[in-house]
């Protein structure tokens, strides 16, 4: 019994290791900057106070409107919204549902023999008060999984053939969900719902 | 067996399930093993387009030409690949066959993109295609492509 207990705790601390974490090749999903601890005065000290977005933030987003490789030609844009608020400071500064954009980057329809339609789309940027707030490092996501809080995202891609393949098309969905990152980083005046630039 | 030792074997062996479990989702993220060896990750600040030609009988005798402009930047044979280290940008890759084929990625630092290279039938020879893939494609196929050398550089 006593030789069980160890070959136990053995396989756990060996399968542990097996699947220890590798480094993130991404900052941490953190949304807030520590304040500077310089001594500042008059608008650079509020600026400080302002809670920050910082850049590589991964965020989860929701494709808004139906992309179809049928119709879609490269440059056309398309709506995208956030699908899970942005926190800092442990308070929302962005809200879930803001609305932006998104384009299509390669479209190609369908052709002869069975060749499937193409899509190639990313994300551009959201929309908050009178500024935009770029994105990059577009991604479906596997599963839709996302934690509010944390702004954990879920960065596999999905296959081409999960999405819906119509008459040979390549159809992109409303609702579907996709992560994406802020390009740079972000102060936000959350009273007014504008955002400082960085 | 006492009750507490029976308690400390079960959480034992929760562990060492929730453990395999951790095993299993990180291996999505592991390097990919071509016939040639892993996949490398992009250089810093680049990102890297492979593209890749999956054996087949269709075309086997054809080369994938893949240019970007005028210059070539590889020619696929079946079961062949190739990893190309991109500036942060738009970039747009073409074959060349019966017809010319496009394919425009917009590139960032970090990412890598997987790009298929399929040889399908034309009216007077094959037809090649440049499709956009992705990595669980690739890594299905990984074992049993080969990376393409180039011999010379072709304007």
């Amino acid at each position: 019994m006593l030789l069980l207990e160890w070959g136990l705790s053995g396989a756990a601390i060996f399968v542990c290791m097996q699947g220890a974490p590798l480094p993130a090749a991404s900052p941490p999903q953190q949304s807030v900057a520590a304040p500077s601890s310089q001594v500042m005065s008059g608008p650079a000290q509020a600026e400080a106070a302002e809670p920050r977005l910082v850049a590589d933030t991964s965020i989860n987003i929701q494709i808004v409107d139906k992309v179809s490789s049928a119709t879609a030609k490269p440059g056309d844009t398309f709506a995208i919204r956030l699908a899970d608020p942005l926190f800092a400071d442990g308070k929302i500064v962005v809200p879930a549902g803001t609305i932006g954009r998104g384009e299509v980057i390669h479209a190609k329809k369908s052709g002869w023999g069975g060749k499937a339609g193409e899509l190639i789309v990313t994300a551009r940027y959201l929309e908050f008060g009178t500024q935009h707030i770029p994105l990059g490092h577009f991604h479906f996501a596997a599963s839709g999984k996302s934690r509010v809080n944390e702004a954990f995202v879920v960065t596999e891609i999905i296959p081409l053939g999960a999405f819906l393949v119509s008459g040979g098309e390549t159809i992109i969905q409303p609702g579907t969900l996709a992560n994406a990152k802020l390009r740079e980083d972000v102060l936000v005046n959350v009273q007014s719902n504008g955002i400082i630039s960085p | 067996m006492s009750k507490s030792r029976m308690g400390y074997m079960a959480a034992l062996a929760a562990f060492a399930f929730v453990a395999a479990q951790v095993a299993v989702a990180q291996d999505a993220a592991a390097p990919i093993i071509t016939k040639s060896g892993p996949l490398a990750a992009p250089e810093a600040g680049k990102g890297e387009v492979v593209f890749f030609r999956p054996g087949s009988i269709m075309g086997a005798a054809l080369g994938c030409t893949v240019h970007e402009g005028e210059p070539q930047i590889a020619r696929l044979g079946s079961g062949k690949f190739f990893v190309v280290s991109a500036t942060p940008g738009r970039h747009e890759y073409s074959t060349q066959g019966e017809a010319t084929d496009r394919l425009t990625l917009e590139v960032e630092s970090g990412e890598t993109y997987f790009v298929k290279c399929n040889i399908g039938m034309g009216v007077m020879s094959g037809r090649a295609n440049l499709s956009p893939s992705d990595r669980a494609t690739f890594a299905k196929k990984a074992k049993g492509l080969k990376l393409w050398e180039p011999r010379e550089a072709k304007p």
